[in-house]
């Protein structure tokens, strides 16, 4: 074992347990820690760069052999997951002062870039469980109204199912196969054996049920709206980042066939139109989030109907992309005091004339998660159903499509209310806090930059 | 640029500086520009005239520039003037020059005296294009812009909104007929590939090109012509039209444009001497036109209107004329016309004038002494349009009967007999307009009585000139003039013997009218008054005009509103696209409030559903796995 | 190369317009209306200039720029002039000023954010007609599409978010499928050539079976048809257009509605020449139907704008019609045809909406004899009226004209060759001429004549603003109505190579009409 591969491969986990170290220290040190977000952001950020970099430097090694291995689409996962997490904790400084929090975000992020680089079944089951585990707290953590902490034992439950139904599979092919490797995962795809068969759906079905897919998305719209924005947009991004890239990398590039591709499919379909449609009516702005994240779940499984690279590149893009545009619509959300006003849609009514700035931000992130051109929304989309169309399933692409046409409608309605709806009586302009003002233009200038220049990301990933 | 362009550009150059600034400008300045650059144009046209006719009649070709290329086509903006249309530009500019000159006294104290100006230039300068356009194309140009010179000036006191209706039922009827002449252009193109009337007349002398039957061509270009020249079943706008300005309806609505569509035939005889039935046609209609006008002129009481059912007769004689191939005689009776109903037309203008704006011949009479001038004039008129000997329409009807009896090419003894019955009327109606007018005692109450008074030099003096025409134009033979461009049809050899007695018919049509208006109307009238009785069904249906208004408004008008709003607007564009798009749009809320009540919040449900589907998963998947 | 830059310029000075307006501090509103108007001026004048050096006996693009954007699926920045877009970008370019000049009055609510999404718009529908690559086509052609939501849903009438709303949908769904047929267009030609290109020079001629033609040239259509619109697919257009205020529905007619007809003449015809041509006969038959189901329920309106908008869908029932012809003429006068819309169209829904200023309601019942207190006004709604039936020395009597005589020239030796359904459809656009005076002169006379009555009167007759903007749209359309030779070269190119892509051998032009028996002839009568 070479200890310099394991310093360098594992960079950016290495800064982030350092963070967490850090701040374990400063929690030990006084019992009115501060500095927290600070410590917090630096870890973030040294990880994010390192991952970054090493990405570009196409770094690859295996430090512990087949535990875990990284290359440069490795890296550049986890610095889509990683930077992600950096306007979450912008805009978690209004929320959590102090509290362990950071400790749990950055935990959870080390679960998460842990998974992008897991080469066994282990290791993934570690990363898995350290990233979702500290966001069932999380969930607790905001604990704003009583019916957090159902939301938050749902989360649970359905996660500890989701945990059940990957052991469960992970056995069989064990069974099967004799070996924990993720590389002998692809070899059950093609067998035609009920055992074989089972293990795969029961992983893949545990991914669905993580990336909240219909009929597993249940606990998300109930999770997303007790929690608070910052947890909300954690989970709404980075871990459904986490998990759709993990679930790339457990896949690779293999085409799948047969059942699983109806299987696939006819499940990504109905969570497009499920969360397309059940947002149509909601009240809620993170409940309205939480339906329109399950519509897109949707979207990113259907990448995997697509085989090859165009596979990772669809879904990472599509992961930054989207996570962009919902830090972006969160960050610039009115800053009332009282959580759940703040959470009403109905609040955003004549938004551009208290907060013009914001108004145009939010309704940039709608028409991109609407996926109209030109904002990177919509390149994203096109990645996908491209990738979908060239395996040769456009009819699934056409349902697709249409599905998506649904959603356009509950987008736009957040436009008009912030637009062309006059404010309701009794609404102050409240400045939004600073940090979230910079929370914004953390996801306004890639977001630019990905809607003038979509090539360049495209050519790294 | 040649001479012919300068001809068409005067009168727009009138239009543009009285429409742009007229009312800056004044009166007296406006008058200036708006008659003398007509008079300008016609002593340049008289001049090409005599250059042509020196030129030993070489068709003159002036190109202006080019409208339109395309491949290897183009459409020319260009000039032609042979012997045809050097007698219409002459009656066209010199005409119009005197009325305009006419109209400087009628509407001396109309507020928009300018506008008024602008507007008859700018018929003047479409009319030119319309006379003088070698191509189609530029004829067409001119055919739809002299529309909408008569579209305007009907409409010129806009205020009442009969007038402004009037003008608009002229413009889409003559769309209707234009509809047709675009269809009959389109197909003349598709058989020569070009538009030049001159090149199209050369080919079809060689013979109908492939493709196409010079009758379905002849047909189409004269639906143009029923619109434009008010025939039937299109001639509806123009008794309306009456509603503008007298000048208006002596120089458009009798002289010039109503004759276009004779024009067309005339300028297009090369496609209809090879269309035997197209001419039918047009001869039929033609005389069917003639006698249903005159029968309805028989008891009309509004002096302009009588005037306007005449006009549709006389146009219904050139028809006639043109469809036996008589073309030359068409152009003589549209000359000669333009004479004496130009006259009557300004000569009942100067009536209103004098009767202070009354219209209505009841409330007319014994006016011959109060305005002597008008009456003298007038009265040659009528004689000349009664056809009586040695005026002028005596000639140009006397031909037309003739030919339409003895032409080898459809002329037949029933068509005689129609014209003729024609004929008499005309007499008649025209004498029981000028007895009633200047005879017998006054009607018209004090007030009128009192403010008599004749007419201004610069109307009575157009008049007398307009008369003198209309005594002495039929002496100039246009048909012989025209011979060599549109010769005379051959004669039936069994009518050979019959020329001789129709001059005595003519004459006896003309006196009998006469002497029969004279009788019955002689002591206002109280003779016919007594015989009306005896005719009332037949009365009402003349004065009703055979219903034929109320008939299109049954037939086309209202259906046509019907299904638009019934049909179209409520069931095509309410229910079937908007109602099946809102019903989707309802479907789409409904599915979204039933999915968001199955998020209940309940843990048993969610649990189940997971497990639902775990196990339909896994069943799938073994499906013969 | 230099023409390259300029065009580039034209393209993107609007997005400057955006950037200096909204650098502008608040509460000069003033000031963002004349430096928008500035800013629409310099890129028409650009525009002129590049219109003049377009070369019109060159078939390519000209003033090219083709440069990577996204490389690896072959997606280029690629824009060009060529006979196609050439006039379409010049009338954009010259309405954009006028729209400016337009709305200074009337819009008084978020001058900033209204001149931006003008600004926005004008940007998306110069790139649309720009654009050479398919992606980069399909990304403008949606674009377009948030500016005109916020403009209508924001500085409309009442029904405003109704009209906006079902606008977007309307248009997005045709747009949705169009994304998956060309994504699957390109592929395919992809895995034929090995050559994976979005241009849509390398597109034209890929090779595909009748079926896969059917369904990419249904996709294509169906949201071109939208756009135009055509019937049955156009009820959002009066909504839009009564709803939308006055600058959003000059927009609109002036040149959002073209891009449908543009998609077909450049992409969608020429893409699936086969299927085309099969389909010919239902584009015709539906064109027609446009004209006439148009003009008719344009008979029946009682709000002034919704006749408008309901000519709108007769006029570009003639555009389709002309270009189903695959007439040389008939394709030259649809191109024609969609400008002179463009202007007459524009015209009078700036007159509409200068009315409206003064008397505050859209309602016909409620005036008459304008002419008598607005002579001026009534002169410029008279000539836009008449230029709008398609009176002779108007651009809308060139379109008509061309595209009627197209239509026809292409019917008739169908009919001669036994098949008289053109020739019908043919007949009956013609009789749309008669519908079109009828509603129009209707709507005239109501409006201008008889006894005056004007709502919230007496009102002040144009001012010298609004003088100039209407003199300034006269003079295109008498140009193109005087003299059409010179602007029908520039397209001469393009719609020969339309005629060749879709019509291939069976292309009988009425151009190549054999003329020289008739010349010679004609020599013989001088």
């Amino acid at each position: 074992m070479n200890w310099t591969q394991v310093l360098v491969a594992m960079l950016p986990e290495h800064l982030l347990l350092a963070g967490i170290v850090m701040l374990l220290l400063l929690d030990i040190a006084s019992d009115r820690p501060r500095g927290q977000l600070a410590v917090a952001l630096a870890a973030v950020i040294a990880a994010t760069l390192a991952a970054s970099v090493l990405a570009i430097a196409g770094y690859t090694a295996e430090p512990f052999a087949g535990q875990l291995s990284v290359d440069s689409s490795a890296f550049a996962a986890k610095a889509i997951v990683l930077v992600l997490a950096i306007p979450v904790l912008l805009l978690a400084r209004d929320e959590f002062p102090d509290g362990p929090f950071y400790l749990l975000l950055l935990s959870s992020l080390y679960g998460a870039s842990l998974i992008l680089s897991a080469d066994s079944f282990l290791t993934l089951f570690l990363g898995l469980e350290l990233m979702s585990i500290p966001v069932y707290t999380m969930v607790l953590l905001a604990m704003r109204r009583p019916d957090c902490t159902e939301a938050a034992l749902k989360y649970l439950i359905l996660g500890g199912t989701a945990t059940a139904m990957l052991l469960m599979g992970v056995s069989l092919q064990f069974g099967y196969t004799g070996s924990l490797q993720l590389a002998d995962f692809g070899l059950l795809l093609d067998t035609g054996s009920p055992m074989a068969q089972s293990a795969v759906v029961l992983v893949l079905l545990a991914f669905f049920l993580k990336a909240a897919i219909v009929p597993f998305h249940t606990w998300a719209p109930d999770a997303y709206e007790a929690a608070t924005v910052p947890v909300t947009g954690f989970m709404a991004t980075v871990v459904k980042a986490g998990v759709l890239l993990a679930a790339v990398r457990l896949f690779g590039y293999e085409s799948l066939s047969g059942h699983l591709v109806e299987l696939l499919a006819v499940l990504a379909l109905a969570s497009i139109v499920w969360g397309n449609l059940a947002a149509i009516r909601q009240t809620s702005f993170r409940r309205m989030i939480a339906y329109s994240s399950i519509a897109h779940a949707g979207y990113l499984f259907y990448a995997f109907l697509g085989d090859g690279e165009g596979r990772f590149q669809a879904v990472a893009f599509y992961s930054l992309v989207y996570g962009l545009m919902n830090l972006l619509a969160f960050a610039s959300l009115p800053a009332a005091g009282d959580d759940a006003e703040r959470d009403r849609l109905e609040n955003l009514k004549g938004y551009y004339q208290r907060a013009p700035f914001a108004a145009v931000m939010i309704a940039m992130a709608m028409f991109s998660l609407a996926g109209i051109p030109p904002l990177p929304g919509f390149v994203a989309k096109f990645l996908i159903f491209r990738n979908v169309i060239e395996a040769g399933y456009t009819l699934y692409a056409v349902l697709g499509l249409v599905g998506s046409y649904l959603g356009i409608y509950f987008y736009l309605r957040l436009v008009v209310y912030m637009f062309m709806s006059p404010a309701p009586a009794g609404l102050q302009p409240q400045p939004t806090a600073r940090l979230a003002l910079g929370a914004t233009l953390i996801c306004l200038v890639p977001t630019i930059v990905l809607m003038v220049y979509p090539g360049g990301l495209l050519r790294g990933l | 640029m040649g001479a012919l362009s300068w001809i068409v550009v005067l009168p727009l150059v009138g239009f543009l500086v009285n429409g742009l600034a007229g009312n800056r400008l004044g009166k007296r300045f406006v008058s200036v520009v708006g008659c003398g650059l007509p008079i300008a144009s016609f002593l340049i046209a008289a001049a090409s005239v005599a250059a042509l006719l020196a030129n030993d009649s070489k068709p003159v070709i002036d190109v202006a520039f080019t409208w339109a290329t395309f491949g290897r086509q183009s459409f020319e903006i260009a000039f032609y003037l042979d012997r045809l249309s050097a007698v219409m530009v002459l009656v066209v500019t010199g005409v119009g020059s005197l009325i305009h000159i006419y109209s400087t006294g009628y509407m001396h104290e109309d507020e928009s005296y300018a506008r008024f100006f602008a507007y008859l230039n700018l018929f003047l300068f479409f009319m030119l294009l319309l006379v003088l356009g070698r191509s189609m194309l530029v004829l067409f140009v001119g055919w739809e812009g002299v529309g909408l010179a008569s579209y305007l000036l009907i409409g010129f006191w806009f205020e009442d909104p009969e007038k402004a209706a009037a003008g608009k039922k002229a413009f889409i009827t003559n769309r209707i007929g234009d509809a047709g002449f675009l269809l009959g252009m389109f197909l003349v193109f598709f058989a020569c590939g070009t538009l030049d009337m001159d090149r199209v007349n050369a080919i079809f002398a060689q013979g109908v090109p492939a493709g196409v039957t010079a009758s379905v061509i002849g047909v189409l270009l004269f639906i143009g012509a029923t619109g434009k020249s008010a025939q039937i079943p299109l001639h509806v706008w123009l008794p309306d039209a009456m509603a503008g300005p007298t000048p208006v309806s002596a120089l458009i609505h009798a002289a010039t444009m109503v004759t276009a569509g004779v024009y067309l035939v005339a300028r297009m005889s090369g496609i209809f001497v090879h269309a035997e039935f197209a001419s039918n046609l047009v001869a039929t209609i033609g005389v069917l036109t003639a006698f249903f006008a005159a029968s309805v002129a028989l008891v009309q009481t509004d002096i302009k209107r009588v005037l306007a059912y005449s006009t549709i007769s006389q146009l219904g004689f050139m028809f006639l004329a043109a469809g036996v191939g008589a073309y030359g005689v068409a152009i003589f009776h549209v000359v000669t016309h333009a004479f004496f109903k130009a006259c009557l037309f300004l000569g009942a203008g100067s009536v209103i004038h004098a009767m202070s704006g009354e219209q209505d011949i009841r409330k007319m009479g014994a006016l011959a002494k109060k305005i002597p001038v008008t009456f003298a004039t007038f009265a040659v008129s009528t004689a000349a349009i009664a056809g009586l000997p040695p005026l002028s329409g005596f000639f140009s009807k006397d031909e037309i009967l003739w030919f339409a009896y003895g032409s080898s090419f459809g002329g037949a003894p029933w068509l005689l007999l129609l014209a003729s019955a024609t004929a008499l009327m005309t007499a008649f109606y025209m004498f029981r307009l000028l007895w009633l007018t200047f005879f017998g005692s006054p009607r018209m109450d004090e007030e009128v009585a009192h403010h008599i008074h004749e007419s201004p030099w610069s109307m009575t003096g157009v008049l007398v000139v307009l008369a003198l025409l209309a005594a002495f134009g039929g002496f100039f033979s246009i048909p012989h003039f025209l011979e060599p461009l549109l010769p005379l049809p051959l004669i039936r050899p069994e009518a050979q013997s019959f020329h001789g007695p129709l001059v005595w018919i003519a004459t006896g049509l003309g006196v009998g009218g006469l002497l029969l208006a004279a009788y019955f109307y002689a002591n206002d009238g109280e003779r016919a008054a007594r015989l009306k009785p005896k005719f009332e069904r037949i009365h009402k249906l003349l004065s009703g005009k055979y219903y034929i208004d109320e008939l299109y408004e049954a037939v086309l008008g209202r259906p046509l509103n019907w299904i638009s709003e019934k049909v179209f607007l409520r069931i095509g564009d309410r229910f079937l696209i908007d109602g099946s798009l809102d019903g989707l749009a309802a479907l789409a809320q409904r599915s979204a409030k039933g999915l968001a009540r199955l998020q209940t919040g309940n843990l048993h449900l969610y649990t189940f559903l997971v497990l639902a589907g775990l196990v339909g998963a896994l069943l799938w998947s073994w499906r013969n796995g | 190369m230099a023409d390259a830059i300029l065009l580039n310029i034209v393209l993107y000075l609007p997005l400057l317009g955006i950037a200096l307006i909204v650098a502008l501090p608040e509460g000069q509103d003033d000031r963002v209306r004349h430096l928008s108007f500035g800013v629409m001026l310099a890129q028409f004048v650009i525009t002129a200039m590049l219109y003049l050096r377009f070369d019109p006996t060159v078939a390519g693009l000209q003033a090219e720029t083709n440069l990577p954007w996204i490389a690896d699926w072959g997606v280029y920045y690629r824009i060009g002039l060529d006979g196609y877009n050439v006039l379409l970008v010049l009338l954009t370019a010259f309405l954009g000023p006028l729209v400016v000049a337009g709305a200074f009055s009337a819009i008084q609510k978020d001058v900033k954010l209204f001149f931006s999404m003008v600004f926005f718009i004008q940007f998306a529908m110069l790139g649309t007609f720009l654009a050479q690559d398919l992606l980069l086509f399909y990304i403008f052609w949606e674009t377009m599409l948030i500016p005109m939501f916020l403009i209508i849903g924001i500085w409309g009438g009442e029904r405003r978010i109704y009209a906006t709303v079902k606008f977007v949908l309307y248009t997005a769904f045709g747009s949705i499928l169009m994304l998956a047929a060309l994504i699957y267009l390109v592929w395919s030609q992809y895995t034929e050539t090995g050559n994976l290109s979005f241009a849509l020079a390398d597109l034209f001629g890929t090779q595909l079976t009748m079926r896969e033609q059917g369904w990419l040239l249904a996709a294509f259509a169906l949201s071109f048809a939208i756009k135009v619109p055509m019937v049955p697919l156009h009820t959002w257009l009066p909504d839009a257009h009564v709803e939308a205020p006055t600058t959003g529905s000059v927009i609109l007619a002036g040149v959002l509605l073209k891009m449908g007809t543009y998609g077909f003449i450049k992409l969608g015809f020429p893409l699936f020449p086969e299927a085309s041509l099969a389909a010919m006969p239902i584009v015709m038959a539906l064109a027609v139907i446009s004209i006439v189901y148009g003009a008719c329920l344009a008979l029946v309106q009682t709000d002034i704008k919704k006749i408008i908008a309901y000519s709108s869908i007769s006029h570009l029932g003639y555009v389709m019609l002309g270009l189903a012809s695959l007439d040389l003429l008939g394709i030259q006068g649809a191109i024609i045809q969609m400008v002179s819309h463009g202007l007459t169209a524009a015209g009078l829904f700036l007159m509409v909406g200068m009315i409206y200023e003064r008397c505050h309601t859209r309602d016909l019942g409620a005036y008459g004899g304008l002419a008598k207190v607005l002579p001026v006004y009534s002169v410029f709604f008279m000539i836009l009226t008449l230029a709008a039936i398609g009176l002779p020395t108007t651009s809308g009597f060139t379109g008509e004209f061309l595209v009627l005589m197209g239509a026809f020239l292409a019917a008739w030796p169908q009919h001669l060759a036994g098949d008289s359904v053109p020739l019908v459809w043919a007949v009956i656009a013609v009789s749309g001429v008669v519908l079109g005076a009828m509603y129009m002169l209707w709507l005239a006379q109501r409006l201008l004549y008889g006894t005056t009555k004007v709502p919230h009167g007496p009102v002040a007759d144009l001012n010298r603003r609004e003088r100039l903007i209407l003199a300034a749209l006269l003079v295109p359309v008498f140009w193109i109505g005087l003299a059409p030779a010179e602007p029908m070269l520039k397209t001469e190119q393009a719609a020969l190579h339309f005629q060749r892509l879709v019509a291939g051998p069976r292309a009988t032009s009425s151009g190549s009409a054999p003329a020289p028996v008739v010349q010679q002839t004609a020599e013989a009568t001088r």
